[in-house]
């Protein structure tokens, strides 16, 4: 069984049409508080890399710039399928025997909008890139906290998905809108008043042949940050993960 | 300016999401790459396909020729009209 601990300094979290904790707050007790639907627009992003962003890249990195105290000594970003739409679209030319976009090919990786925000930022320390299916926010909380035990002061995480193109359906679905989550973590430091957390990963002992699509965890992780009590479970095809306070 | 110009502009945008520009901001004589309009090699490589979808124009990729051609809107007008005569 994995068991960690870590402090949560801050975070927020972005859709097309929530942003920031408190309207989130206001979701999460059932207020239509939603705004018109926009593409995000990153500040820090200069115009002409900006433009290589498609609408999910320019939602993370928007969240990124408004965490406050966006000051981290590692970078984590996570996501299940990145910029999913882009992949789709490459895949759609090559089945009708066209070109490819050299654009879209180049920003095809899974680390292209971490290179993004490191060009636009001069930003020269580790970043990283995870992707590890329904796991992959937690092993992100994981890699977050290797880099801490590693002399990291401060940590951030970036985690962002979207819904799949419908070529994709019904096999697996992300949720109903695209979303972004930014989490600045330190170690755990024990002090009274601190947002102390433990995540607890187990192994399924019988991993089924055949699970049924679990839903995409960001909206939960969400609701869990929120609420001072909550406790957040999940089931992987692998894993069993509990996130909880432990202060 | 011709209509062909403002057809390349117009294509030079929205075949390298340049969302924040007008075809006026774009001068037909100013360079395209690095100095003046600021593009990289991958717009290059994206405006040339471009180019040859809409306009049926083949690139030889090595050739020294295309850095010429790809100079500015009015080279790009040019070698378009050439190859429709």
């Amino acid at each position: 069984m994995i068991k960690i601990t870590f402090s949560v300094n801050a975070w927020t979290a972005q859709s097309p049409t929530i942003q920031g904790v408190d309207e989130w707050r206001a979701w999460s007790e059932g207020k239509n508080n939603l705004r018109e639907e926009t593409t995000a627009s990153p500040k820090s992003i200069p115009p002409m890399l900006r433009r290589r962003l498609n609408p999910l890249g320019k939602l993370a990195l928007s969240c990124f710039e408004s965490l406050p105290e966006h000051q981290a000594d590692a970078v984590v970003f996570c996501s299940e399928h990145g910029e999913v739409e882009r992949t789709a679209s490459l895949l759609s030319a090559i089945a009708r025997h066209e070109d490819m976009s050299p654009t879209s090919f180049s920003l095809s990786v899974h680390n292209a909008i971490a290179g993004i925000y490191s060009i636009a930022n001069n930003y020269e320390k580790p970043i990283n890139a995870i992707c590890a299916g329904p796991d992959s926010i937690f092993t992100t909380l994981i890699e977050a906290y290797s880099l801490l035990k590693d002399n990291h002061q401060q940590v951030a995480c970036l985690i962002y998905d979207e819904p799949l193109p419908s070529m994709y359906l019904p096999a697996h679905q992300l949720g109903q809108q695209a979303l972004a989550i930014a989490l600045l973590i330190s170690p755990s430091s024990r002090k009274a008043g601190s947002n102390e957390f433990e995540l607890q990963g187990e192994p399924l002992k019988n991993t089924p042949a055949h699970t049924e699509q679990t839903a995409y965890p960001g909206e939960e992780l969400i609701k869990f940050l929120l609420n001072s009590d909550a406790e957040m479970q999940y089931t992987s095809s692998g894993h069993h993960w509990t996130l909880k306070r432990s202060s | 300016m011709s209509n062909l110009e403002l057809e390349i502009k117009q294509l030079i945008i929205d075949s390298l999401d340049l969302e924040d520009l007008s075809c006026e901001d774009i001068d037909s004589e100013e360079p395209l790459f690095v100095d003046g309009l600021g593009l990289d090699s991958i717009d290059a490589l994206e405006l040339g396909l471009a180019i040859q979808k809409e306009y049926g124009v083949k690139l030889d990729s090595d050739s020294e020729e295309n850095r010429k051609h790809f100079a500015n809107v009015k080279s790009l007008a040019a070698l378009v009209a050439q190859h429709r005569s």
